[in-house]
């Protein structure tokens, strides 16, 4: 070992540069951790078929037609409801995320403290997405023009602070810096915006986004921004911002390995796994479950879901990924009670669509009976019906914004107010 | 014949070492063969007081008010306002996470305060035929902060140095040792530095180094003419202790640096020229692929008692992977990669006349640029203009008082952060 080491030291110091090469060993450093919709868009022009460095795939979670990107509705459930998200940053192998300061013009007109956008102004973001610490995740500093100044052009934080105008603390904004043109999967934007549908349900359930740019420290030209609204997270006194777990449901089939990313759709909790504490989503403006922790959970074989006898394209294709990975895709049909049922991720799937066959065939008009399915549809469900064990926490946190949350849209709402 | 007067150039210069600014056991200083004979085996202590008083601008960082950015140190020069010749400024404190790119701090802020820089003691042990040579240098550095009583006692040098030819300017040095990169190492010592901080980019090239270095010069006296040689195998950059460790090696693989310089020593006119690299694994992260590589140039002319120094360095890190930053200050969350360049060129004239106990004058005045980048932030350029006057009394007492001037010329917020300085170094 002693040998090994002075070995290496005398390689370096002989070779100096010049076979430098030939001493070195393991594998270059890792590349920066966090990935973007920037990284995204690279990937996928590169026909990439595999987010990198996840190894999840690209498909059902981004889309790129006519080199534009744009972020899929991916569903989900939470708390025993029908969800869904978008994704739009990952990170791997960083244990926080920070909020960072962005900077919004505003006025007050009538010097009553009223505060009023300054049209025409784009915002002025403090960390461009090259950097290990950009942040989606924005504390908002209003700055405040003073009457009769010349409109600024505010483009760096440098110019915001040198500026010495009044900056009054503001909300949390959830906002993704992203390519230009970047946009929700299937979002119309004019004449009138119209979310695309939920993708399993086909309800329109999908809550908005807004799109726009602005300016980015480092950055000559405005970046395009996704914003879904204030007050859709959460942080600590150091900035940090508060962490939820997202279920993502795997198989390992007997002698095969790794295990399979199943095709059911994913469960958001609310707050650490194992504790109490439940920001709440007032407006169904959900301050929790932005900045997720990956949790990977190992299902048994007699897991799965129930899923409709005709399916359309999206759900025939998560019924094939389900049995690929080895799980059950038990299919039922149960006309329109069974929209609350499908795709639910159930630890006994054969059984629990036994008993509603039954139910069915007893009173076909009547609600289904679901007691002797033992559904993992919240955080608690999953935290009681499996052992910790087979909850596997990762290193990977993700952006991902509900877009739907207790079966309805999640609305997107900015303030122009003071905030401590 | 001409070898002798070229030994005496010499001679004369480091005599006057202050213009020269050469360190007490100086790599560039004769060694055997080239000095007269050791008399026996020599015990030698020797050391320095730093006292000083500093007045800072506004907080005494270079945080500005309302910059909530994260990681705080990455969007200003946090080393800008520097109050001693270690570079310590006079305050970090900023109410945002940072990521280990912040150096020591005195906790004066913006408050007028005297303080005591540096307590120092040298132990030099000789032996009578001048080949081998021991030395230790233990510095103590009171400090109080934000966090409490901060004071340090630090092994700031302890090697050996063996000279193995009589007949030639060699030396190999082995243990905690001065840099071997570009020359403002040569004024790390408060009694030793003409002013009392360092450049915008000392924090690059004048940290001490654990590991062994050769030194080697070669004289020619038919054109008055030397050249020499300066290499080092060591454990970390030779960036300040605040930045990078020298105590353990985190990848395990070595840095290596090295200078070669030619100087032209005329009797009445002197000149040093220089070339500095410096290749190796960062040593505030453990992955050895993750490299940094420095380059510099320096130039030293002397005449007629005006010394003019100047020195431009480049500095690039690589990114290293998450959670794996590790600074003496202790651990961070990521080092980024980063790049930086720089320069500075100073110019002091050492007045000629005295006044009693006043033995010498020497105004000085130094310009200083930096740029630097941290991977995904904006660059950042500040400048600095510094004018001083140092003034020597009897042989062991030095009053200096500076001014800095520091300009965020771009990327950084605009911040008061122009310090005054003062310093009373007490030698014996």
């Amino acid at each position: 070992m002693l040998f090994r080491a002075a070995t290496k030291w005398v390689c370096a110091i002989g070779f100096w540069g010049i076979v430098a090469p030939a001493c070195t060993d393991g594998p270059p450093a890792p590349a920066a951790a966090v990935t973007t919709l920037f990284d995204i868009q690279a990937q996928l022009a590169a026909n990439k078929t595999m987010i990198e460095p996840l190894g999840l795939p690209m498909a059902g979670r981004f889309s790129y037609t006519a080199k534009a990107l744009s972020v899929d509705v991916v569903p989900a459930f939470a708390d025993g409801q029908a969800a869904a998200y978008v994704i739009t940053e990952f990170w791997t192998g960083f244990p926080k995320v920070w909020v960072q300061p962005m900077y919004v013009m505003v006025q007050d007109l009538n010097n009553d403290g009223a505060l009023e956008p300054y049209a025409g102004l784009p915002a002025v973001f403090s960390v461009g997405p090259a950097s290990a610490f950009y942040s989606p995740y924005w504390h908002v500093f209003f700055v405040v023009v003073p009457q009769g100044m010349p409109k600024p052009d505010f483009r760096t934080s440098r110019a915001v602070l040198d500026s010495g105008y009044r900056l009054i603390s503001g909300p949390p904004r959830l906002c993704s810096l992203a390519p230009i043109g970047t946009d929700v999967t299937g979002y119309v934007r004019l004449p009138a915006p119209v979310p695309p549908a939920h993708p399993l349900l086909g309800t329109n359930i999908v809550g908005n986004a807004v799109v726009g740019a602005g300016w980015v420290d480092g950055f000559d030209e405005q970046l395009g921004v996704i914003s879904f609204g204030d007050d859709r997270f959460t942080y600590d006194d150091d900035g940090v911002i508060d962490e939820a777990p997202l279920y993502v449901f795997r198989h390992q089939t007997e002698g095969l390995s790794p295990p399979q990313i199943a095709g059911l759709p994913s469960v958001g909790g609310e707050a650490l796994p194992y504790t109490a504490n439940k920001p709440g989503a007032p407006e169904n403006r959900p301050a929790f479950g932005s900045l997720w922790r990956l949790y990977f959970v190992d299902l048994p074989a007699t897991a799965g879901a129930i899923v409709p006898a005709t399916a359309d394209a999206a759900q025939a294709k998560r019924r094939n990924e389900i049995n690929e990975s080895g799980l059950q895709a038990v299919t039922l049909e149960a006309g329109a009670l069974g929209q609350d049922i499908y795709f639910r991720p159930v630890l006994n799937a054969a059984k629990c669509a036994a008993e509603l066959r039954a139910a069915l065939a007893a009173a076909p008009t009547q609600p289904l009976p679901t007691s002797a399915c033992a559904f993992l549809d919240s955080q608690t469900k999953m935290q009681d019906l499996l052992p910790p064990d087979k909850i596997v926490r990762t290193e990977i946190l993700a952006t991902c914004p509900w877009v739907t949350l207790a079966g309805k849209a999640v609305p997107v709402a900015a303030y122009v107010e003071p905030r401590p | 014949m001409r070898r002798s007067r070229l030994c005496v150039g010499v001679a004369c210069l480091l005599i006057s070492g202050r213009a020269w600014g050469q360190s007490s056991v100086d790599d560039e200083a004769p060694v055997a063969g080239y000095s007269p004979a050791d008399p026996g085996p020599t015990v030698v202590t020797a050391g320095y007081v730093d006292m000083g008083f500093a007045d800072v601008q506004g907080n005494g960082s270079s945080f500005a008010p309302g910059d909530t950015r994260v990681p705080a140190d990455y969007g200003v020069d946090a080393f800008a306002t520097a109050v001693n010749s270690r570079g310590d400024v006079a305050s970090t404190e900023v109410n945002a996470d940072t990521n280990g790119f912040l150096p020591r701090s005195l906790g004066i802020g913006g408050r007028p305060s005297l303080f005591l820089s540096t307590v120092s003691t040298d132990l030099r042990a000789s032996s009578a035929s001048g080949k081998y040579l021991l030395f230790v240098r233990a510095q103590a550095f009171p400090r109080f902060t934000g966090a409490g009583d901060q004071t340090q006692v630090l092994i700031e040098q302890a090697f050996a140095r063996f000279v193995p030819f009589a007949s030639q300017e060699m030396a190999l040095t082995v243990g905690k040792a001065d840099s071997v990169f570009g020359i403002e190492y040569l004024e790390n010592q408060a009694n030793l530095r003409t002013g009392i901080t360092p450049s915008l980019v000392a924090r690059y090239t004048t940290g001490t180094q654990l590991g062994a270095k050769l030194f080697y010069r070669v004289q020619l006296p038919s054109l008055w003419s030397a050249f020499s040689l300066n290499v080092a195998a060591t454990n970390g950059p030779a960036m300040v202790d605040a930045l990078q460790t020298q105590a353990v090696s985190l990848s395990g693989r070595p840095v290596l640096s090295g200078r070669v310089g030619y100087e032209l020593n005329l009797p009445h006119f002197q000149i040093k020229l220089g070339g500095s690299t410096l290749v190796g694994p960062r040593n505030d992260q453990f992955n050895p692929k993750t490299q940094m590589r420095l380059w510099g140039a320096d130039a030293r002319l002397y005449v007629a008692g005006l010394l003019l120094l100047g020195e431009y360095v480049d500095v690039q890190e690589d990114e290293g992977g998450p959670a794996q930053k590790l600074t003496p200050q202790g651990p961070a969350l990521f080092a980024s990669g980063f790049r930086a360049r720089g320069f500075w060129a100073q110019a002091s004239y050492a007045l000629p006349w005295s006044w009693g106990w006043l033995e010498r004058a020497t105004p000085y005045v130094r310009v200083g640029y930096r740029r630097a980048r941290f991977e995904g932030f904006p660059e950042i350029e500040v400048a600095r203009l510094t004018a001083g006057l140092r003034l020597d009394f009897v042989e062991s007492v030095a009053l200096k008082g500076e001014w800095l001037l520091n300009q965020e010329r771009s990327g950084a917020p605009t911040v008061d952060n122009d310090v005054r300085a003062l310093s009373l170094v007490l030698s014996w």
